[in-house]
């Protein structure tokens, strides 16, 4: 499904020295990790880390007020959203955010059309062009849907589809893009334990597929199961950076947890 | 530690009324219909519209108006206007309150053309629609920045900055206008196609060849990239963004092509009317198109035709009622949006806009970028 | 270059006074957009209503010569109250009618504009159809007596009188946010409405008493106006309206004492925009402004206060 020609294991995303700030509140403080291709990169901390800020500013919403981010090679500075996205780096959302009166068909397309160029004249005349990117697009949209083993119809709605259909159809849209790296944020939440064994299993066929991708995930069973390799993030600076059993070992990272926990309490 | 775990069920409410539902099948039977049926179909709906000025009809229509004049203005004007507000309102979900300027734009370029340079109406058309779609694109580069109410308030003030414009403007001819505007030269000497004073059927079947039109690619846009991506800016625009949809781009044809729309109409309207002042285009007129689509279903167009004709046709069908036609249509909308925001005819994807969407269920504040997402963080669990 | 000088004086004496009746409008739009992040549309009947209110007072009263010394004070007054009464409660059933319902189904921001774009149509035809089309004079209630002269500049009774109560009402109105328990609800409510619902804060009566202020706001604005260009109509508040919404989104829509700086700035950008180019062209400067702002300064020119800043 990627349309990524780089090498396994070559530096797909990279950030360097991220500082994003929203008048006097520092949201990430120079943070600096690197996704690679074909691996499961995991980017965890305690509530108010900085992880979806993070996401938002690798996929354009926010421009860093420091640093700058690359994908495969190509400075991000300065890109729309959409053309992020075009570039192959597609994500989904924390709270879903489907378009909930458009049929699932439509919003798979809706990520399929990030293959399209034509526009208005193509569509007004039916140019060949635009007949060939109509039919790419549904199949890319359909493609994506069985990928995730969506059972919902085609011509449902989104907004009544169940909760896991929701969040199957996000990733499909997603994938839908083709891209070469996913950013999942908190695809697990509000699942039940057979449904996150099915995310799992979804989640590292998508990396067999060879679609690189980032995880943003408060489940530690689910993020040590399946991470190559886990970035921590704590009051918007990253504090570790590692194979799963080295950050669970990791002082810093235990304080931090168990910090959060005390202030919780 | 993370509890959001509301999925959309709660948030988007998708209980469907019976004529939504039976509009619904209507459009999913038309297009499992064979191809040559659906021909016929359109045979006989243009059949029946060449036949609708016959006098028989307008006696029971309109027996106090004369029917193939007000099938000409405003019934077939209005549903072409609504149309392309339509695309504006109901599809890609911006409001513009100033829609009227464009109407005028179209208008004035075939005045103006058409008096002091003497065009023909065939040279005009194709101005007047640039003419119209360049407007539109210039209010709409630097505006479509800003959200929802915002934008409404800024195409409120183009419509009054053109009306008022055109009335101070000698070219114009200012509050007098300009008259003498040619008509379209007639084809043959088939009586139907000969454009002169007297009779008004050939303006109305120009209209009718200029509605089909304007549906027929409308429907090929609403069918595609864009109109899908239309929808999707409407119901969560950030969300349309990150999925690889250029909403500003998006935006800026919908607002070029609803415009070119209302050139459209409008040089179709001076070319009958012989002569137009600034008072054919008030705030009014905007805002009785927005209650065509607003009424029939914004995003429908089946029901923005529905709506257009009803909005033109009950004050001349009931004359004596004429003058509280902005009373009644004012106190609808609002009980429109209290009771049936979806219309009449709801589209099958609409909704979203009247229940949360364009800024609606998101903050104002700050109009562009900054704060969007804030629902997104983890901070705020 | 001398012909412009000359204009000076007058244009800042008229752009002061009618940036004053400006100033009250532009507290209307500010006070219902920071509590409820909505722009009421339809204050501009709000407006027309006080000014055919405080024309019916005077009518009431027998009112057809300008009254002399102490029963100026007194009409002034009555109508004061007429049209405040008048206007407010038009603000209050507007809220009730055409914005409470679709609160309370949490309806979007377009939803709300077209109900408030329904209410206004709605009221400006109640009033066309009964009292016509026409502008309707109003008896001279104050004597344009010449105070004393700037250079071509004329200060005027009652330019003075227009400045002079809307200043007091803005203060008056200023002391009651700031300074009252009732304010402080309308602040909490502005600054953050689900915490106010939690401190205790009855939202539906906040809600009630910003249109009710607003609307009294309205009301004096239209007494001045009806006293100041002695006319009425069915649709006078449209173009009243427009500049009210452009001065509070100039001083920074939600921010009290950014409208009465808006007020003045566009009654002076109006004067002198009309000064240089025609009269003719003075709505055509300040819809220009409204646009200008709108795009380049949506948070106007104090920001805004009222409300929290957004990240």
């Amino acid at each position: 499904m990627s349309k990524g020609d780089l090498p396994l294991g070559a530096t797909l995303l990279s950030l360097n020295s991220v500082l994003v700030r929203f008048g006097g509140v520092v949201a990430v403080n120079q943070v600096s990790f690197e996704a690679k291709v074909g691996e499961i990169l995991a980017v965890i901390g305690p509530n108010g880390a900085g992880k979806t800020t993070v996401f938002n500013t690798v996929t354009g919403v926010y421009t860093p007020t420091e640093g700058d981010i690359s994908f495969a090679g190509r400075p991000l500075a300065g890109l729309k959203p959409h053309q992020i996205t075009r570039l192959g780096l597609a994500r989904t959302f924390q709270n879903i955010r489907l378009f909930p009166n458009m049929t699932v068909l439509e919003n798979a397309m809706i990520g399929g059309d990030a293959g399209s160029k034509s526009t208005v004249f193509g569509a007004m005349f039916k140019t060949p062009r635009q007949r060939r990117e109509e039919e790419a697009s549904r199949q890319s949209a359909l493609d994506a849907l069985s990928f995730v083993g969506m059972n919902a119809p085609l011509g449902r709605e989104a907004a009544g589809l169940s909760y896991g259909d929701q969040r199957r159809l996000e990733i499909a849209r997603a994938l839908a893009t083709k891209p070469q790296l996913i950013l999942l944020d908190e695809p697990a939440a509000g699942m039940n334990p057979a449904e996150k064994v099915d995310l799992q299993r979804l989640i590292l066929k998508i990396r067999d597929s060879g679609v690189s991708v980032i995880l943003i995930e408060h489940d530690m069973g689910l993020v040590m199961k399946i991470s190559d390799r886990i970035v921590v993030l704590d009051f918007g600076k990253k504090i570790a950076d590692g194979l799963p059993e080295e950050v669970r070992e990791n002082p810093a990272v235990i304080v931090a947890y168990l910090g959060a926990e005390d202030a919780a309490s | 530690m993370s509890m959001s775990t509301s999925g959309i069920t709660h948030r988007y409410r998708s209980a469907k009324a019976p004529i939504q539902k039976a509009n619904d099948n209507l459009r999913l039977r038309w297009r499992n219909l064979p191809f040559p049926l659906r021909v016929l179909g359109y045979v006989v709906l243009i059949a029946l519209a060449m036949l609708l000025p016959a006098q028989s009809i307008g006696n029971i229509m309109a027996p106090q108006s004369d029917w193939p004049t007000i099938l000409f203005y405003p019934i077939g004007s209005y549903i072409l206007l609504a149309l392309g507000l339509n695309v504006v309102v109901g599809l890609a979900g911006m409001l513009d309150l100033g829609y009227v300027a464009f109407f005028a734009i179209g208008g004035y370029t075939m005045a103006v053309l058409g008096v002091n340079y003497n065009w023909s109406f065939w040279e005009i058309l194709p101005v007047g629609i640039a003419a119209a779609a360049l407007s539109g694109v210039i209010l709409g580069a630097p505006t479509l920045r800003l959200r929802g109410d915002y934008l409404a308030i800024v195409t409120l003030g183009f419509g009054e900055i053109i009306q008022r414009v055109v009335n101070n403007l000698t070219v114009t001819g200012g509050p007098t206008g300009i008259s003498g505007i040619p008509h379209p030269p007639s084809v043959g000497t088939l009586s139907f196609l000969t454009y002169g004073v007297l009779d008004p059927r050939p303006y109305y079947y120009l209209e009718v060849v200029m509605i089909a039109l304007v549906l027929f690619f409308s429907i090929r846009l609403e069918n595609s990239r864009v109109g899908r991506g239309w929808v999707a800016l409407r119901e969560d625009e950030d969300a349309a963004e990150i999925m690889g949809v250029p909403t500003f781009t998006f935006k800026i044809w919908a607002f070029a092509i609803g415009a070119s729309v209302g050139g459209l109409s409008g040089v179709v309207y001076a070319a009958k009317v012989i002569a137009i002042t600034p008072e054919n285009y008030p705030l009014l007129l905007s805002v009785l198109i927005l209650v065509c689509v607003v009424l029939g279903g914004s995003g429908n167009r089946a029901g923005v035709i529905l709506g257009a004709f009803l909005v033109a046709w009950l004050p001349e069908r009931f004359r004596g009622l004429a003058n509280y036609r902005i009373l009644f249509f004012g106190a609808m909308l609002v009980i429109m949006m209290i009771f049936r925001p979806g219309g009449l005819l709801p589209a099958r994807r609409r909704a979203s806009e009247f229940a949360h969407g364009i800024g609606g269920g998101q903050p104002l504040g700050g109009e562009i970028q900054s704060g969007q997402f804030e629902d997104d963080e983890d901070e705020k669990e | 270059m001398h012909n412009f000088l000359v204009q000076v004086p007058p244009s800042i004496i008229d752009g002061i006074t009618t940036g004053a009746i400006y100033a009250l409008m532009a507290l209307g739009y500010t006070l219902v957009y920071g509590v409820l992040r909505l722009i009421n549309f339809a204050h501009s009947e709000v407006f027309m209503v006080g000014t055919f209110a405080s024309l019916f007072t005077l009518h009431a009263l027998g009112i057809t010569k300008t009254p002399t010394g102490l029963a100026i004070v007194g009409v002034f007054l009555i109508i004061t109250i007429a049209a405040m009464a008048g206007s407010s409660i038009t603000a209050v059933l507007v809220e009730r009618i055409a914005y409470r319902p679709l609160r309370k189904r949490n309806s979007s921001s377009l939803a709300n504009l077209i109900s408030a774009i329904g209410v206004s149509f709605f009221l400006q035809e109640v009033y066309a159809l009964r009292y016509g089309r026409d502008l309707i004079p109003f008896p001279r209630i104050l004597n344009k007596t010449v105070l004393f002269r700037i250079g071509e500049g004329e200060i005027r009774l009652d330019k003075v009188v227009v400045v002079v109560v809307a200043l007091v009402m803005m203060f008056v109105l200023d002391r009651f946010v700031n300074g009252t328990r009732l304010g402080r609800g309308i602040r909490a409510v502005a600054q953050d409405s689900s915490t106010a619902v939690l401190m205790g804060v009855n939202i539906d009566r906040i809600v009630t008493l910003t249109f009710l202020l607003g609307g009294a706001m309205a009301g004096v604005a239209a007494m001045l106006y009806g006293m100041f260009y002695e006319v009425t109509q069915y649709n006078i508040g449209f173009v009243i309206g427009i500049k009210g919404f452009t001065a509070a989104v100039l001083g920074g829509i939600g921010n009290i004492r950014g409208a009465l700086l808006g007020g003045f700035v566009l009654g002076l950008v109006e004067t002198f925009g009309g000064a240089i180019f025609h009269a003719q062209w003075v709505d055509v400067v300040s819809f220009s402004v409204l646009v200008l702002v709108l795009l380049f300064r949506p948070t106007g020119i104090l920001g805004e206060s009222l409300q929290r800043a957004k990240a």
